[in-house]
């Protein structure tokens, strides 16, 4: 529903009438932010906004398709009357051009684009701990260092020296030939080394910064203390090699 | 002088700057760029002094965070000389006025900049006098594989920020906005042995080659120019001076004819031969 969004002067509602993104429905009427820049390129509408207390401009490429609908978003209609012109218009489907209007009225509201509509909150723990020994590494989908998709579920049954990956971390760099050298070792040993490049957006590693490392056993159980940093990496993975753990 | 501003060094790699806060620092400096006080600690005493000479009229009798490292060679087992901002590699090179040379550059975009230039947030590498740009994002891998790349003609560029000329479609490396002794910073580099890497990108005007973004490993290749402008554009550090019209304007108009391209790769070999594309047009 819109609810009873109205304008401020500087073009942003009136936050207590502010509604989520995914609150939008066909009785929304869509109006572009004050401040929204627009650009055509290619027959594609580019949308830039200076983000609130950045120096930076939040951006979004429209398609075609989106671009035609985004110049609809005046502030004259509701959703549902927007998308009855556009079908007619076009001889298409009216609630099939209602969902996508519904769509992109949800993404560009959730970027900042439309008034009356709250950004996302962005979740930000106060404390980040790492998992302790003992404790479920927690459930996770990434992708390794080769782009192959890793799970929790390919944990199972094999232990594993998890490690936190930053194709732009220079102490990554450093400690790769290191690794590489131990691999063949801890194979013969039956220990996988796996190098998370998405690592930081997994619980567990995340906010805990590039290299982290957790020795995690066949259960999915963390096994020993989690290395942080290059140096402690290393000598984890030494250790594990030696058999000294 | 107004109130003199402190920044801690912020980093996305909290470990990173841990190890390097645990390594010994033979001596620190604070200069002073605008209303900024920022901290400059070196691991040897050497070149904390040259920092201090041709830096002389920036000095600053207080102490303040190490926002920069200067971690120099010392021959075993490190053989390159690095400058590090909080954790983020700038430079890793074997000529050591590089590492001065990088840390002006980075030190002048603290002063006051000009709202009617368009900056750039962004890394580049020089080719037969054009430039390949892409994302700030790029500076530390480019910098792991700097001896390949200018075994291939590519030169990286140093400085943190870029100029965007959008009428003539190029970026300019600026001059440093500091005052600073060239004839010290000359001294010193005659002084030092002959390194076998190579020089900085020096100030000047580069027409843009080609526009790099870091993409998913499925879209390799030529981007939509909407998605590219999208990108570049969020690159513009001073975007609220120039206004979001403006600054999506500019930038369009920059990349009007402008090769845009999705890079992404899993080791250096990947991300080198796509550059090597990109620079010969492929």
């Amino acid at each position: 529903m819109s609810g009873d969004v109205r304008a401020r002067s500087d073009g942003r509602a009136d936050v207590r009438s502010e509604i989520a993104p995914d609150a939008i429905d066909g009785s929304f009427v869509p109006l572009a932010r004050r401040g929204v820049g627009a650009v055509v390129v290619d027959g594609e509408i580019v949308l830039g906004l200076v983000a609130d207390g950045t120096t930076y401009l939040q951006t979004a490429a429209l398609n075609e398709s989106a671009s035609i609908v985004w110049q609809c978003f005046d502030g004259s209609g509701t959703i549902d009357e927007i998308a009855a012109d556009i079908a007619t218009v076009f001889g298409a489907e009216p609630a099939s051009v209602q969902g996508d209007v519904v769509a992109l009225a949800r993404a560009v509201g959730g970027a900042g684009f439309l008034v009356g509509v709250n950004e996302p909150v962005i979740d930000i723990r106060d404390d980040i701990f790492a998992v302790e020994v003992g404790h479920p590494f927690p459930d996770f989908a990434a992708v390794d260092d080769q782009g192959v998709p890793f799970s929790h579920a390919t944990l199972r049954g094999h232990t594993t020296l998890l490690v936190s990956w930053s194709a732009t971390c220079e102490f990554c760099a450093r400690i790769a030939a290191d690794l590489d050298e131990l691999a063949p070792v801890l194979a013969d040993a039956n220990i996988d080394i796996v190098r998370l490049v998405t690592g930081d957006t997994v619980d567990g590693f995340a906010g805990l910064g590039t290299p982290v490392a957790y020795l995690v056993d066949g259960h999915g159980r963390v096994a020993q203390p989690a290395a942080l940093g290059a140096p402690a990496v290393v000598s984890l993975a030494r250790r594990i090699a030696s058999k000294s753990v | 002088m107004a109130e003199t501003r402190f920044i801690e060094p912020r980093t996305e790699c909290g470990s990173c700057l841990a190890s390097l806060d645990r390594m010994d620092w033979a001596a620190s400096s604070t200069f002073g760029v605008g209303d900024w006080a920022l901290g400059v600690r070196s691991s040897d005493i050497e070149i904390d002094h040259v920092l201090r000479k041709v830096l002389a009229a920036h000095v600053l009798d207080v102490d303040a965070p190490a926002n920069f490292s200067a971690l120099m060679a010392d021959n075993r087992p490190r053989d390159f000389h690095f400058l590090y901002r909080a954790s983020d590699a700038l430079v890793r090179t074997r000529v050591a006025g590089r590492v001065v040379r990088t840390l002006i550059a980075h030190l002048s975009a603290f002063a006051i900049p000009s709202s009617s230039v368009i900056q750039l947030d962004a890394a580049a590498v020089v080719v037969e006098g054009r430039a390949i740009v892409g994302p700030a994002s790029l500076r530390a891998e480019l910098g792991s594989v700097e001896t390949r790349l200018n075994r291939a003609g590519m030169a990286v560029v140093d400085a943190p920020t870029l100029h965007l000329d959008p009428d003539s479609s190029s970026v300019i490396v600026p001059e440093p906005a500091l005052t600073f002794d060239a004839d010290a910073l000359a001294e010193y580099e005659r002084a030092q042995p002959p390194g076998r890497g190579h020089d900085a990108v020096r100030p000047g005007r580069y027409p843009i080659a080609a526009w790099a973004l870091v993409t998913g490993a499925d879209l390799v290749g030529p981007v939509g120019r909407a998605q590219g402008v999208a990108a570049a554009a969020q690159q513009v550090v001073n975007a609220d001076a120039l206004g979001a019209q403006a600054t999506l304007d500019a930038v369009a108009r920059a990349l009007q004819t402008v090769p845009i391209s999705g890079l992404f790769w899993f080791d250096s070999g990947g991300l080198l031969s796509q550059l090597r594309d990109l620079a010969s047009g492929a």
